[in-house]
């Protein structure tokens, strides 16, 4: 009997099973492989990025000491000379990220929700344009926003950067508003509106309380960007050696600091980087671990 | 799991204010395309009025249409009449937020609001039309609390998260909620559809008790269901276009017992057998 006889005489169960059978060791070793891939391409994804937390943290950590936080910089005229702390850059990291995010907290809101409520064509565009900005260089904000203020006034000026991080903050946070607000189910809403409420009060006492963890996620996330961000900031604070205390003063970043910073020819101005980068990763660490929590306790509230 | 007489006598003290609804060639379309067409019946007070009809007959969309909810979807177009109590509801002496406190509406699956805690939930409608005085919100909240059946399970956990309800007493809460704002009719789109027996079991019963009080319009697939609670039971049928149409309204003992429409005996006999 053939081998075509036979498989002609074969339930399909059969036939079924002996396939199987057959391919059981390739699919065996297939099925091996790609998890071994898997395996792979997660500890090479460990490497960088363990890599960059553990050395920012083993070279910034002994720069973290009470003067590093509260002294202004002393420019150094020798190898050991001291060189003060970043008490500078952490007022102007306060300032312009501050007014920032002071700005674009109700701006963010308010477009959000105007954009959430209102489907026409002029919203779709700006909807798009918003979408666009996210993605755009943050060097392109900083440019623009000296050609109208630094290059008309020229001064630098604290708030300058502020306006500039606005690009920033702005867009990512409203992206991230938009969709949390979206993601209320359409019921609740109508459940509010057949209650008798207006669309406002809708908004305000449904909506908004029922994506509040998404949201503010979401503007922890912007606000992490923005603190980091050099490029936008640099062409329009200038720089200053004592904290200002004032926005229409000139300010140094902890990022522009360390722009400054590790260029130098001083072995101790570039060991301050690390300190400075280690700070602001735990700020954003923190930023990190508090949106985490909102989510953690939204996922709760909503079952 | 039957209703203990003092749940309902508090609510029951209210005088009713169950209104007529009348739906006069009622139809509606969705970007031109009709989903339901001339439908015309009325909606007796303070009785419980079914509809039936297999998916896509259109009894959502009609419901919908009856607090004009349709009003958001900008493609819907409604055309007819649809009075309460002699009035049309596209009247412009009628304030749209006016009209859906009168009349409230239950959906198929219970959405409490997650935001807000138990009690938050049932004065929540309260809330939202301006009421501030916490004497008069307590006292609504337990009263609607009470009528839904709801006030004896949760009166000590009044705080809790809404979220945190069994799915019929979120559904028992919806209904609260409605209640709160003291509606003249309660239109309820498949109100048990996501409910276990003893749940569905319940918020039957609960009819029962408020149709002495307001006017109910019940959606349900459930035939059993209609011929238990409704007092008058509407069927709706897909015509050729497929768009829904009134095939038979009337008293539910005639229309389960001695329809007049084949089309009623085939529909309520498949769907019993
Ligand atoms: N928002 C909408 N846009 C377009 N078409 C719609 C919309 N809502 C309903 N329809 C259409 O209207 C028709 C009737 O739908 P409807 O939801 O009223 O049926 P139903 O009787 O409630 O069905 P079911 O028993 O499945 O709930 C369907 O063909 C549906 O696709
Ligand atoms: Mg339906």
């Amino acid at each position: 009997m053939t081998v075509a006889a036979a498989i002609d005489q074969m339930t399909p169960r059969e036939i079924i099973r002996r396939t199987s059978q057959k391919s059981g060791q390739r699919r065996q070793l297939l099925s091996n492989l790609y998890f071994a891939v898997l395996t792979i391409a997660l500890l090479v994804i460990f490497i960088p990025l363990y890599g960059v937390l553990s050395t920012i943290v083993v070279r910034g950590y002994h720069s973290l000491n009470w003067t590093f936080l509260t002294a202004n910089p002393i420019p150094p005229t020798s190898a050991t000379s001291p060189i003060g702390g970043v008490a500078n850059a952490i007022d102007g990291t306060l300032e312009v990220t501050g007014i920032a995010v002071l700005l674009a907290v109700p701006l963010t809101i308010l477009i959000s929700v105007a954009l959430f409520e209102t489907r026409n064509r002029l919203a779709r565009i700006v909807e798009q344009g918003i979408e666009i900005f996210v993605g755009m260089p943050a060097i392109t904000f900083g440019l623009f926003i000296a050609a109208i203020t630094v290059s008309v006034t020229h001064k630098f000026e604290a708030w300058y950067g502020s306006m500039a991080l606005l690009f920033i903050v702005v867009p990512v946070a409203t992206v991230n508003m938009i969709a949390a607000i979206r993601s209320v189910p359409q019921t609740l809403i109508e459940a509010g509106l057949g209650l008798g409420a207006r669309p406002s009060r809708v908004m305000m006492r449904i909506i908004l309380p029922t994506a509040l963890p998404r949201i503010l996620t979401g503007f922890f996330l912007s606000v992490s960007r923005a603190l980091g961000e050099t490029a936008p900031v640099l062409f329009v604070i200038g720089g200053v050696l004592v904290p200002s205390f004032n926005p229409r003063l000139p300010a140094t970043t902890l990022p522009t600091q360390i722009y400054a910073y590790f260029g130098s020819q001083f072995e101790s101005q570039v060991q301050a980087c690390w300190g400075m980068a280690l700070l602001l990763v735990i700020i954003v660490l923190f930023f990190n671990v508090l949106s985490r929590i909102f989510l953690a306790r939204s996922k709760k509230a909503n079952g | 799991m039957s209703l203990s007489s003092t749940e309902h006598t508090e609510y029951t003290t209210v005088s009713p204010n169950g209104q007529r609804m009348r739906l006069d060639d009622v139809s509606v379309a969705f970007a031109g395309r009709m989903a339901v067409r001339n439908v015309t019946f009325d909606v007796e007070p303070l009785k419980v009025t079914s509809m039936i009809g297999p998916s896509g007959s259109g009894k959502t969309t009609l419901l919908r249409a009856m607090n004009r909810m349709h009003d958001l979807t900008p493609s819907a177009k409604v055309s007819g009449s649809i009075t309460i109590d002699g009035v049309d509801i596209f009247d412009k002496s009628i304030r749209l937020t006016d009209l859906r406190t009168r009349i409230g509406m239950v959906f198929q699956r219970p959405n409490p609001f997650p935001s807000m805690s138990i009690f938050e939930n049932a004065v929540a409608g309260l809330r939202f039309i301006g009421v501030k005085d916490k004497k008069f919100l307590a006292e609504s909240a337990e009263r609607s609390l009470r009528a839904a059946a709801l006030w004896d399970s949760v009166k000590d956990r009044l705080q809790n998260a809404a979220g945190t309800l069994s799915g019929g007493e979120q559904q028992r809460l919806c209904i609260a909620r409605s209640l709160a704002v003291e509606p003249e009719v309660l239109l309820m789109d498949e109100p048990t559809a996501s409910l276990d027996p003893i749940a569905t079991a319940q918020i039957e019963e609960l009819t029962q008790t408020l149709k002495q009080i307001l006017t109910i319009v019940i959606v349900t697939h459930n035939m059993q269901q209609a011929s238990r609670v409704s007092d008058n039971c509407a069927f709706l049928l897909m015509g050729d276009d497929m768009a829904g149409e009134l095939i038979e309204f009337g008293e539910t003992t005639k229309i389960f017992t001695n329809p007049n429409d084949p089309r009623t005996i085939d529909y309520i006999a498949g769907k019993f057998g």
